[in-house]
């Protein structure tokens, strides 16, 4: 066995192996993360790493075990595409927001519609001329050159799927990101840097099915630039497998932590609220003092709703809700500093006691607040 | 030698980097001082296995980088289960002595040393001809070949000591503890078991087809070692650090309940109403019995530690339970002290200063600030009261009191 056939071996089999051992560990947390939608994120994710072990085991067959590719044509043209859509519904759960409807099947439309022409078109070409239109991109050779284009389109549609839905994706990301700050102030798990991380990932993977059609595949699966792709779906599937088995993320929920799956949001009315009652109720009750607070939590006690509980904080206090909850927790982090028994101690107990998560959380909202300060 | 086992041999290498990564990115996301230096442990024990097959790989594959390599080949092919049982010790809560380090690293040494002395070919040649003594050389072939003795020697003692740690462990905490933990605990030990038997198969067999098997079985029986480990370390499913109990003079006993506390829990996981009773409940009677609060020095991590927490979510419990931090619940017990000293005959003659330190305050002008926040409190509770509406509790323990 010569080099040139073995980094294409060991790339191919590295990708598969991370994604087998992703769908492990997905499988293992699947009882914790039990929830509806961390079960949902789950399911998707389990169904995208599926798909990528289906995809680059193709790779691998189409290196060594050409002959059976013939069967696999359809199913093939169908998974480039539905990839891309799982990893859309992925970032769609995540990024849902309260009375938004679930994923619409309408995406898987278009998938379904290549596989069924595909597989059809298939039945009617001799298993030569379909060997043909999937080693070689040239039409010249091709006896049936529609059915050879339409095989081959599969590398431009990845393309244009690819494209689109990672434009989808960054703008409900973006406007999840706003969102959720209205919503929690939990400011370790509101980062969605790295969903928006992994999504932004595929942009520079296209590069696979841009050049397939414009080289020879078997130079270029052989060649020490296909282990860029290869890296970065890994990373890819690293980032989101980890994220989702330790719940890394914040989904913009109205039913309270409680109410969890009782599936029925409560209905309150309006009642304006009062600024010196909603003060007394936060120095009181101190709520910015549980890490993973969210605005649903002080909804009981407020008899309010989450819409107009964040456009009060919004309209009063000129700043989003996580905003709001981190000054408080400053606020508190400070009275702590001043206190001389326990100005000795550690920054990070003091963070904890004011109701941040982490050390790192305090010195990333100390920092922004003090850029915000700078810009006034 | 065919693509098929190239490909098996590759698998555990993945494996290794892949849950290195995962357990990487748990260790930068928790400061518990338990979970961090498991993970640490995994993180080594994960190194060590990949650089073992990847001297495997070297060894079939590329001879000159396994010679170029070879101390650092022989120390990872040899000296596996005494990182493993370093992080066995860690699991099962006892202490890994660093003297278990210095056999192998001088065997190690050894080996760097002697083998600069030898020329390059003649090493390539022993490799080349799977482990046959060169005539020229004979000491060194034989150490330079030993590699199957020491892993066999080393591998045995070292899976009895995980095995004798394991059971001494379930004797002093079973009972107090998730089956589930040692059920994958059980399960690890079991493979590592096994696995101290492939290498003495192969020394039956022969260097040829047994070193094949050997790797054969070793490649399963590790990628599955690895993912337990690697599952069961970030569902944080291990025995926590034992909890001291808290003795009530007056009624015998009163423990704290350990074995809702000794699992691991997520400092960031939501926390469920029994959950926060038990813990208001808890804290009431270690405050009440061993007035920790008279430390002017007392820190959150040491009452934590006592009641078998994590800083973190004992944090999260303080304040979700009684709705101040830490510090103000302290000064609320400080102040509750204060007056029950200002009644107390033998105190009156101290001054005012002496009684608040006695109380545990750590300065007048702490006391001054605490009593003022506290004022301010009720204050604020009285008048929502007051105006009719539903009060809230400053604090639910401060009433319990």
């Amino acid at each position: 066995m010569n080099n040139n056939t073995l980094l294409p071996l060991l790339v191919f089999s590295t990708t598969i192996i991370t994604a087998v051992v992703c769908i492990i560990l997905l499988l293992s947390f699947r009882s914790r993360n039990a929830g509806k939608n961390e079960g949902d994120l789950n399911n998707t994710l389990l169904i995208f790493c599926g798909l990528i072990v289906f995809n680059w085991s193709y790779g691998l067959m189409y290196l060594y075990r050409f002959n059976i590719l013939t069967d696999l044509n359809p199913f093939v043209n169908c998974s480039y595409l539905l990839v891309q859509v799982i990893l859309y519904r992925y970032a769609y759960i995540i990024t849902r927001l309260p009375r938004e409807k679930n994923f619409p099947p309408a995406h898987y439309l278009f998938p379904s519609v290549v596989f069924l022409i595909t597989l059809i078109w298939s039945i009617f070409i001799p298993d030569r001329e379909k060997l043909y239109s999937t080693l070689f991109t040239a039409i010249s050779d091709s006896n049936y050159p529609i059915y050879h284009i339409w095989i081959n389109s599969r590398y431009w549609l990845r393309i244009v799927f690819g494209i689109i839905y990672t434009v989808l994706a960054i703008r409900r990301i973006r406007r999840y990101r706003h969102e959720v700050a209205n919503f929690s102030a939990d400011s370790k798990h509101n980062l969605s840097g790295w969903l928006l991380l992994s999504v932004l990932l595929t942009l520079p993977m296209l590069i696979l099915p841009l050049g397939i059609p414009l080289f020879d595949p078997r130079s270029l699966i052989s060649s020490v630039f296909f282990i860029l792709p290869a890296g970065l779906i890994i990373t890819q599937m690293v980032a989101l497998c980890y994220f989702t088995i330790m719940n890394h993320y914040v989904i913009i929920d109205e039913i309270p932590a409680e109410n969890d799956g009782s599936g029925e949001l409560p209905t309150r009315q309006e009642i304006p609220l009062d600024k010196k009652d909603f003060e007394t109720y936060i120095s009181t009750q101190k709520p910015y003092l549980d890490p993973r607070v969210k605005i649903t939590d002080l909804c009981d006690a407020l008899s309010s709703n989450r819409t107009y509980l964040s456009a009060f904080i919004n309209r009063e206090y000129a700043m989003n809700f996580n905003h709001y909850m981190n000054n408080l927790r400053l606020r508190e982090a400070k009275n702590l500093h001043i206190d001389n028994v326990y100005s000795a101690k550690d920054k990070e107990e003091i963070a904890l006691q004011a109701g941040f998560g982490s050390l790192r959380s305090y010195f990333r909202t100390r920092k922004e607040m003090d850029t915000d300060k700078a810009d006034r | 030698m065919n693509t098929c086992f190239l490909l098996i041999s590759w698998l555990p290498i993945v494996v290794a980097i892949l849950c290195l990564i995962f357990t990487g990115l748990g260790l930068t996301d928790t400061r518990e001082q338990q979970a961090r230096r498991i993970m640490v442990s995994a993180i080594y024990y994960y190194l060590i296995i990949g650089g073992s097959f990847t001297s495997w790989l070297f060894y079939l594959w590329w001879p000159q980088a396994y010679v170029a390599a070879v101390p650092l080949c022989y120390f990872c092919m040899s000296f596996s289960t005494v990182f493993l049982y370093r992080l066995v010790c860690e699991l099962t809560l006892k202490h890994f002595p660093e003297t278990h380090y210095i056999l192998p690293v001088s065997l190690t040494l050894v080996m760097s040393v002697w083998a600069t002395t030898v020329p390059f070919d003649v090493k390539l040649n022993i490799v080349q001809n799977l482990g046959e003594h060169h005539s020229a050389y004979p000491l060194f072939s034989f150490f330079f070949t030993s590699i199957l003795i020491t892993q066999t020697v080393f591998n045995t003692i070292y899976a009895i000591l995980s095995v004798r740690n394991f059971r001494l462990f379930q004797k002093e905490v079973s009972p107090n503890i998730k089956p589930s933990v040692l059920t994958w605990l059980k399960i690890v030990l079991s493979l590592i078991c096994t696995s101290v038997l492939v290498p003495v198969i192969a020394l039956i067999i022969g260097k040829n087809t047994g070193g094949i098997l050997q790797v054969s079985l070793s490649i399963i029986l590790f990628s599955f070692v690895c993912l337990l480990l690697t599952i069961n370390i970030l569902k944080g499913n291990y025995p926590r650090q034992p909890v001291r109990k808290i003795r009530n003079p007056e009624e015998n006993s009163v423990n704290i309940p350990i074995k809702k506390h000794q699992r691991r829990i997520n400092p960031k996981s939501r926390i469920d109403k029994e959950e926060l009773l038990v813990f208001k409940n808890t804290l009431n009677i270690y405050f009440r019995e061993k007035k920790p609060y008279r430390n002017p020095r007392l820190k959150m991590e040491d009452v934590a530690g006592e009641m078998g927490y994590t800083r973190n979510r004992f944090s999260a419990l303080v304040n979700q339970a009684s709705k101040v931090n830490f510090n103000t619940l302290v000064n609320s017990w400080r102040l509750k002290e204060l007056a029950r000293i200002e009644k107390t005959p033998e105190n009156r003659s101290l001054s005012r200063a002496q009684q608040v330190k006695m109380a545990g305050f750590g300065s007048y002008d702490s006391y001054l600030r605490a009593e003022r926040e506290i004022d301010l409190s009720k204050t604020r509770k009285k008048k929502k009261i007051e105006s009719g509406k539903e009060g809230h509790t400053l604090t639910g323990m401060q009433h319990e009191q």
